[in-house]
């Protein structure tokens, strides 16, 4: 009984340390500028306003004091940097679920030698930090033509997900029943098709998990966007965010700016979440 | 309504099957007929690739030399689903994302048969089966022996030629196993459908099957009928392996006037009739050995165990020697009790020292006494 109660104290000391921050954020981004610098610092504002937002996307609203307002300058480079980033996270997603499903399934299922060594090796380019990469990719990438677009960012950050995703898949994968693939054999499928028709509708929740954790990953990396995609239009939302961090002074518009890049991971993680509760809880 | 049977005789032809490098074929030419209509248990202990001529016979696995035929067709270069095999594995018997309605019909989805047909035979196997009430629900929502049942079903519903199970019961607990053992005879009896029933567990096979086949090493060492098998096991390890308690091995010497003497003259042994082999072991199994209480014996009690209404007994000398014996009489003996053995020689069985071969002497049906 003691045990339970510390662990819900802790997970309570978990979830504000967690909560607090964004909670803040979103309260900030709420808040009118003057509000904001003029008042002492507190958590709920007393004028509450979607103007950050409205001038954020491109309207006009008014101010505190009703003085017209137009839209934030910012404004284009956060939207394109949400678009970008929608846009190579969703290509990373498709591609490393491509690349990474198979692998994992071979790794865990099939008998084959220096399976180990592999699954270390695959681990290892883990702990890489992608800044001890960027060098080699940015001579290639300027070779290939490659640096400041879009589809150089999605491979370079396939290098990331795509090992995490063989990684987490290889669990997933050994998990499911030894004889499945077997007992679809003899129930009239082929190989493929026991692997289409079995094995990957029983492995969807984790596959769903997989392909939340491939999106979130990509959305939010930073070091690849930033040294080959900033000032570029294929910039993604991370360096647009932290160029309107360095040179805005309104903690208000970027608090804004910041809640909507938190959006499309949250709505992803919200919408399968059913999924990935289920692979804690199953396994698959 | 009277359920289609299938059945169909089973030839392995020489068959040889080798993984890789393997220095061992975990099958080793085996030549095997499975009579139509049979329930076989295939019983051996772990590697001696029991699971390997499942997986054969399924098509699951090539075979490196050999033929198989299921009736007269050569089945064996036909992939595993065009087979007409089903198959209850030890570890998944059901897809845990399906309902067992769809986890049964999953095979004759793959037939494309129409969905009245399909509906048709679901239910006709789950009246057998009384599962269902449980159609809807997925194999994690339904108790281990609803699994079971569900899995048959899913098994019999294709009407196989074939039907192989892997160790079915292995994962329930003792009390079900030996519920779904008789659910299963009772099945084979109603179906007939040929079957090939995998185990480790002799006293399973032996119960259910018409014949046992024992394989060890990759070879099959003896096919015969549960009762031939157990008493005329073709070696001393079998005698050993399908025995339910531990097998007297009595390696024994020749004396004077026929008595056989063994563990240093501890035991001495008169057995009826003619001339025996020069050398031999006595093979006795515990039920055919008895004690009676004899102060002058040279053999102790060392423990006891209530089986039942049967009492084990296992019997010692002061030099480590040990048998052990089991009475079915009211007299219930203590440790340290000093006891004569003595052989039932009807039963009694030689072996060859060296092969371990069993040798064809047959005692006369006389108890003899110890000297």
């Amino acid at each position: 009984m003691r045990r339970k109660v510390l662990i819900h104290i802790l997970a309570l000391i978990a979830l504000i340390w967690t909560v607090v921050p964004i909670v803040w954020i979103v309260l900030i981004s709420l808040m009118y500028h003057h509000e904001f610098a003029s008042a002492d610092i507190h958590l709920f504002p007393h004028q509450p306003t979607l103007a950050n937002y409205v001038r954020l996307l491109g309207g006009a609203a008014p101010d505190w004091n009703g003085t017209a307002q137009g839209p934030n300058a910012y404004g284009p480079l956060i939207r394109e940097g949400l678009l970008n980033s929608a846009q190579v996270a969703v290509w990373v997603t498709v591609l490393s679920m491509i690349v990474a499903v198979p692998a994992a399934y071979a790794l865990s299922r099939v008998q084959m030698r220096f399976r180990q060594a592999g699954l270390l090796t695959i681990v290892a380019t883990r702990s890489i930090p992608p800044v001890a990469t960027t060098i080699p990719f940015f001579a290639l990438y300027q070779g290939l033509g490659l640096s400041g677009t879009k589809t150089g960012l999605v491979i370079a950050h396939m290098t990331i997900t795509v090992p995490l995703l063989v990684w987490i898949g290889t669990s997933f994968f050994g998990g499911l029943p030894p004889g499945l693939e077997r007992m679809a054999r003899v129930d009239g499928c082929s190989r493929w098709r026991a692997f289409a028709r079995v094995v990957v509708p029983a492995s969807r929740h984790s596959m769903t998990a997989m392909a939340v954790i491939a999106f979130i990953t990509s959305w939010d990396e930073f070091t690849f966007a930033l040294i080959f995609n900033t000032g570029t239009p294929a910039q993604t939302f991370p360096p647009a965010l932290s160029s309107m961090f360095f040179q805005v002074s309104v903690p208000t518009d970027v608090a804004s700016a910041t809640v909507l890049g938190l959006i499309p991971p949250l709505l992803v993680a919200g919408l399968f979440q059913r999924y990935i509760r289920k692979v804690n809880l199953v396994g698959l | 309504m009277e359920p289609e049977v299938l059945q169909v005789g089973i030839s392995v032809e020489s068959v040889t099957k080798r993984y890789g490098k393997a220095p061992r074929a975990a099958l080793d030419d085996v030549d095997l007929e499975i009579r139509p209509g049979e329930l076989l248990a295939v019983l051996g202990p772990s590697g001696g690739g029991k699971s390997t001529l499942l997986n054969v016979l399924a098509g699951l696995e090539p075979v490196n030399s050999g033929r198989l035929r299921f009736g007269d067709e050569d089945v064996t270069d036909i992939p595993a689903e065009r087979r007409n095999v089903a198959v209850v594995f030890q570890s998944s018997m059901l897809y845990p994302h399906l309902s067992l309605r769809k986890s049964i019909a999953f095979a004759l989805t793959m037939q494309k048969l129409p969905a009245e047909e399909i509906q048709r035979r679901i239910d006709e196997v789950a009246g057998w089966q009384r599962i269902d009430h449980l159609l809807d629900r997925k194999p994690h929502e339904v108790s281990g022996g609803e699994r079971q049942r569900s899995a048959v079903a899913k098994a019999l519903v294709s009407h196989p030629a074939l039907l192989l199970m892997d160790e079915p019961f292995s994962a329930v607990d003792a009390q079900l196993r030996r519920q779904m053992r008789t659910e299963l005879a009772k099945l084979h009896r109603q179906f007939g459908t040929t079957t090939v029933f995998v185990t480790h567990d002799q006293e399973e096979a032996m119960s259910i099957a018409d014949r046992v086949a024992v394989m060890r090493a990759g070879k099959l060492v003896q096919v015969a009928d549960p009762l031939t098998l157990y008493r005329r096991p073709a070696s001393a390890w079998l005698a050993d392996f399908v025995s339910v308690q531990p097998f007297n091995l009595i390696p024994v010497e020749h004396q004077d006037g026929g008595a056989l003497s063994a563990f240093g003259g501890s035991l001495v042994l008169k057995p009826p009739g003619g001339p025996l082999p020069q050398r031999l072991d006595l093979g006795v199994r515990p039920e055919h050995l008895r004690i009676t209480r004899s102060e002058s014996s040279a053999f102790r009690i060392l423990t006891r165990e209530i089986i039942g209404g049967q009492v084990k007994y296992t019997i010692t000398t002061d030099r480590g020697d040990e048998l052990v014996a089991v009475r079915s009489d009211d007299e219930v003996l203590d440790a340290d009790t000093p006891v004569d053995p003595a052989v039932d020689w009807a039963h009694a069985l030689a072996f060859d020292p060296d092969s371990g071969d069993r040798l064809d002497v047959r005692f006369n049906e006389v108890v003899a006494s110890v000297s």
